[in-house]
């Protein structure tokens, strides 16, 4: 139960809510208004695509949902105002509310598939080492690398790379999943393959909200809802019927 | 051009602290270089002036019997003169030369005596006109006034530094000297080149002003007391300056010939100024002070280099994309080469600049402190030596050049794109399970992946990191080890030196050798209470030569009476074991003549050929050669020893009766107040002979205050190691955060908290210090030998070495200490990384 600043108590249960956000950079004298009064309420459930041009904002829309970047106003996710958490409480936020998936996968050099994805469960979760293995190996199976789980990062390419991060990410049980242009950096097939596991990942998951953040207007194809922003302002808001990333064409 | 300024002021004030830490290496590797090789210089200059100003005699001549009484003890002072005066027509290389009395005495001191030198030399020169210095070995007032023109008609004396520091003596205090107590009044207390090092003779491993001191009579007062007037013992001669040895070895013995053949006189073999025992020490100290000057700077650069390599080589992988960027931009390999060295150049010339002050400031503290340590009475001039400081200068900038120039050009050699699709945090990991890892889960251990997994597959993620990483650790552990090992070595061996071998509580010399032994051992035995047990000894310097080689060595011969079982001394035998008929040799002496068990070696000693007077004994000798087969080899700190039975060490040498010149006691309840009651009841019922009464104890602490100087120079070492090891860790930490900054910043982002991250960063950097520390006492041990054994060579000391657990532990906890201090600083960064950027970092 969400409490206002009136004290009245309102559920926003299933909803994540940005009011007012703002985000200024200072580079030497001048500021940068990355985000600029940003005000949304987005449903769980949805795969919402953020579009815009370098520079209007839209990673830095990502990063304050993910609490690794500060901002203005407030933003609300089930309930809970991150904007009024402390560092301690933000840690535990980003580990057991957010799965990111970033645009050069971030995977542990040192761990293999299976490990890079026990790793977020174990962090999350209070399961047993075997309910680890099995929750990791079951997620490595959903995005076709079960073969392949251990396998180091060295010997992935960049597209099952960016699954096993796929993997890491939903297999903590998020609420938030944060992808960054996570196909960004991935051949036109290996993107689709990425986007494809994503969307099938999310049916499973309807408690769910996705935020995918990229410049490449074709990929908003996918998305339930578009917001496109521009100076760090929202310049649209659009819902949609998604067309399956299969049928993509970039 | 002005740009590369521009980017290396950029790159260098980006990490200002750190790349300080590698410039506070070279700053040390500087400082040892300048202070040590300057005080070297320094005192060896010291040594150069005082021969020079006083010169010391090239050669002396001795009678052939100095300290005797027959007529080959004693020559003519005016005939002499005369002989010499010929000798010198024919040969002009004499500069000058000087007519003697060097006698060995008793001296009475403050009611107490002791044995010790009276050099006596005449107050007139050539035309009868005074003069208070001599032609040859002349001396330096410190305090009161040289003999006057009324001098030879006084009993004055002039006391050198060492007896009258010990003694407290002053001018116009007096001293008795000689058998009938004589007393002579202190003119001045003088410092002599001759006896820079208060030492007598080569036998005497530690020279302590208690055993031996020299007093400067005039010419006459010596001859009146000693009751040989007109008569000297000893010519010293000054040669003209740059003569080899060999030319001065052949000048002394054409004197020697000339001497005998025309004036039949019977002389000792001439003694060469490199062979006077003073002299020969005090090289023994020149030589080891040179080469720890110079290895040990050698070696801390030798580490600052690898530690810049090292630094060098991670700091050019975590920014070798952008190399790759500037490459790709149109900067040749030069100019980016240039902005490296550059970076290298400012270290090193801050490094080199403090190291230089530090240096100066290093030895304005040690030249002085190194001259004051060997009791050298002589203030050392200290100056800076520019040679030194350029030398210095060049080394500590080279240092930076060498390890900064070949990381770097490794670096540039990719082309550019390769450089920019390089991905630092995949170069330094091999994608494989550590090798330890695979051996633990073979026994079902697994460590959990938010656990130990990721430090210990952090530490084996390349080889080449995980080497750089342990370097820093083994510079660190393998300096605190040797530093510690070095000062507990000679501890250990000093321990059981005193508390072993030394198998007694008090130890009586007498002035003389009496010849009944036994018969004052068993009085003391029957008269002190609180004796329980006793044994005398027979204490001499011989030379020991192999049978098989013309091989010698200078050693003190211990006679041991072993027939009351008591020996006084507990023998730690590497081989075979003590027999009375054989002689038992110290390990230097052994390997110097290379024998071993059952070979057989030669003793030149005094075979009495005209008794005087038995009790004490005194007599006329000859040397003679006995052969004695080595029954055991013994591994102590006293390194030239031979011990042989007393028995035969007397029927040898035809000593009449028991003749010991050492007792020592064994005391029921040894406590300080216990033995000083008992050593005044000796001295009160048997002193009228007795040199000097001593326990262990002052002994010990004799020695101790000799080693001195080498204590000095190991706590500079180890605090020279600590900070040294301190920044080479902090860099080491310091990349090794940096090259990870995206993966922990992955972590952070995903939820790991700063108390698990600092964990797995301590977990990794305790692996790190582990085995660091394991390979750090393996080359710990590899330098203390090097030291010890190789640039400490002092013979006369055996060190066992060891390093033992506490300073294994000590070295792995200041080490430890260390690590946790340093990675605070770039942990406390890493923390307060920005996530959005640095999760943004570029991968493939």
């Amino acid at each position: 139960m969400y409490v206002t600043d009136q004290g009245i108590k309102i559920s926003l249960e299933g909803v994540v809510t940005l009011e007012h956000v703002n985000r200024v950079y200072k580079m030497g004298n001048h500021e940068i208004h990355a985000l600029k009064d940003v005000s949304l309420s987005l449903e769980t459930g949805k795969l919402v695509v953020v579009l815009g041009p370098s520079g209007s904002g839209k990673t830095t829309l990502l990063n304050v949902l993910g609490a690794i970047d500060k901002c203005d106003g407030r933003i609300i996710v089930n309930d809970l105002d991150i904007t009024r958490l402390n560092k301690k409480q933000l840690t535990k936020y980003r580990r057991e509310k957010c799965g990111f998936i970033f645009q050069f996968f971030n995977l542990l050099p040192v761990f293999n598939a299976l490990e890079n994805v026990e790793y977020a469960i174990e962090l999350a979760s209070r399961l047993s080492r075997k309910e680890v293995t099995k929750r990791a190996t079951d997620y490595l199976r959903k995005v076709g690398l079960f073969e392949k789980r251990y396998h180091f990062p060295s010997q992935l390419s960049g597209g099952e790379q960016q699954r096993v991060a796929a993997a890491r990410a939903m297999a903590k049980n998020p609420e938030l999943l944060l992808c960054d242009e996570p196909t960004g950096e991935l051949s036109v097939a290996e993107g689709k393959q990425v986007l494809a596991v994503l969307q099938n990942m999310m049916k499973e998951r309807p408690d769910v909200l996705t935020v995918l953040v990229t410049h490449n207007q074709k990929i908003s194809q996918i998305g339930d809802i578009v917001i496109r922003l521009r100076s760090g302002e929202v310049d649209s808001i659009e819902k949609q019927t998604p067309i399956h990333a299969e049928e993509l064409s970039w | 051009m002005a740009k590369t300024v521009k980017n290396i002021y950029r790159a260098i004030n980006a990490s200002k602290l750190r790349l300080f830490t590698i410039a506070l290496v070279i700053a040390i590797g500087i400082t040892s270089f300048n202070g040590m090789i300057t005080a070297f210089v320094h005192m060896t200059r010291t040594y150069d002036t005082a021969f020079e100003e006083h010169n010391m005699a090239s050669f002396t001549i001795q009678t052939a019997n100095p300290g005797g009484s027959g007529e080959d003890a004693w020559i003519d002072y005016a005939n002499l003169t005369n002989f010499l005066s010929e000798f010198q027509k024919q040969e002009p290389r004499v500069k000058a030369y000087e007519l003697r009395i060097v006698h060995s005495t008793v001296f009475e001191i403050r009611g107490e005596k002791q044995n010790g030198r009276i050099v006596a030399m005449n107050t007139l020169d050539s035309q009868g006109n005074h003069r208070d210095q001599s032609d040859v070995n002349g001396y330096r007032i410190l305090s009161g006034t040289p003999f006057s023109e009324l001098s030879r008609y006084q009993n004055v004396c002039l006391v050198e530094t060492h007896l009258a520091e010990y003694w407290k003596l002053e001018p116009q205090e007096f001293i008795a000297i000689g058998d009938a107590r004589t007393p002579f009044e202190i003119a001045g207390v003088i410092a002599s080149p001759e006896y820079l090092i208060n030492q007598g003779e080569f036998s005497d491993i530690m020279p302590s002003p208690r055993r031996f001191g020299v007093v400067f009579l005039p010419l006459r007062a010596a001859q009146s007391l000693l009751g040989v007037q007109g008569k000297v013992n000893e010519i010293s001669v000054l040669l003209e300056d740059g003569l080899s040895k060999k030319s001065r070895e052949n000048i002394a013995d054409d004197l020697k010939i000339f001497l005998e053949t025309n004036y039949n006189l019977k002389l000792s073999d001439p003694i060469d100024i490199d062979n006077q025992a003073a002299y020969w020490l005090l090289l023994i100290d020149i030589e080891e002070a040179r080469e720890f000057g110079i290895v040990l700077p050698l070696i801390i650069l030798g580490m600052a280099i690898g530690g810049l390599y090292v630094l060098f080589s991670r700091m050019v992988v975590a920014e070798r994309k952008d190399i790759g960027v500037a490459q790709a931009l149109g900067y040749d390999r030069r100019t980016i080469i240039l902005q490296y060295l550059g970076i290298s150049l400012v270290i090193a010339i801050v490094g080199t600049i403090i190291g230089t002050f530090l240096g100066l400031w290093f030895l304005s503290y040690f030249s002085p402190l190194y001259v004051d340590m060997l009791t050298i009475p002589f203030d050392p001039e200290v100056t800076i030596e520019w040679p030194i400081v350029i030398a210095g200068i060049i080394i500590g900038i080279l240092t930076g050049l060498v390890g900064g120039y070949f990381p770097v050009r490794g670096a540039i050699q990719p082309l550019p794109a390769e450089s920019l699709r390089f991905d630092p945090s995949l170069h330094i990991t091999t994608g494989k399970i550590p090798l330890i890892e695979r051996v633990i889960r073979k026994f079902k251990i697994t460590p959990s992946v938010t656990g130990l997994r990721l430090p210990l597959r952090n530490f084996f993620r390349s080889k080449r990191r995980t080497f750089s990483s342990v370097f820093a650790i083994i510079v660190s552990v393998s300096l605190i080890s040797m530093a510690f090992g070095m000062i507990e070595s000679m501890d250990g061996s000093l321990t059981f030196y005193y508390d072993v071998s030394e198998n007694w509580d008090l130890k009586v010399d007498f002035s003389e050798i009496p010849t009944n032994g036994s018969q004052i051992a068993r009085s003391i035995k029957q008269n002190v209470e609180g004796v329980t047990d006793i044994t005398y000894h027979l204490l001499s310097g011989a030379t020991v030569t192999s049978s098989e080689s013309s091989s010698s060595k200078q050693v003190s011969v211990i006679g041991m009476n072993d027939s009351d079982g008591y020996l006084g001394h507990t023998f730690d035998f590497e081989a075979g074991g003590w027999n009375a008929d054989g002689i038992v040799l110290s390990v230097p002496v052994a390997d110097a003549l290379n024998v071993g068990l059952n070979d057989e070696v030669n003793l030149e000693l005094p075979k009495l050929t005209k008794l005087v007077s038995t009790t004490p004994l005194r007599a006329h000798f000859e040397l003679i050669n006995i052969t004695f087969q080595i029954t055991g080899i013994i591994d102590e700190f006293n390194g030239l020893t031979a011990f042989v039975g007393l028995e035969k060490l007397a029927s040898v040498s035809n000593f009449p009766g028991e003749p010991a010149n050492t007792i020592l006691l064994k005391i029921e309840d040894p406590t300080p107040e216990r033995l000083d009651i008992i050593r005044e009841e000796i001295y009160e019922k048997y002193g009228y002979n007795v040199r000097n009464i001593a326990t262990k104890a002052e002994q010990r602490g004799e020695l101790l205050k000799l080693m001195d100087l080498l204590y000095n120079i190991i706590y500079i070492v180890a605090i020279f190691a600590v900070i040294l090891s301190c920044a080479i860790i902090y860099n080491t930490i310091y990349i090794g955060l940096q090259e990870q900054q995206r993966e922990i910043a992955t972590l952070l982002t995903i939820g790991t908290n700063n108390r698990k991250l600092i964990r797995n960063v301590t977990v990794e950097n305790t692996i790190i210090t582990f085995v660091g520390t394991v390979l750090g006492l393996i080359f710990g041990w590899i330098l203390l030998w090097f030291f010890m054994r190789v640039i400490l060579d002092m013979e006369f000391f055996r060190i066992k070495l060891f390093i033992s657990n506490n300073t294994i532990l000590t070295s792995f906890i200041l080490t430890y200490i260390g690590v946790l201090v340093t990675q605070y600083f770039p942990l406390r960064k890493t923390l307060n990384l920005n996530l959005a950027e640095a999760t943004k970092e570029r991968v493939v």
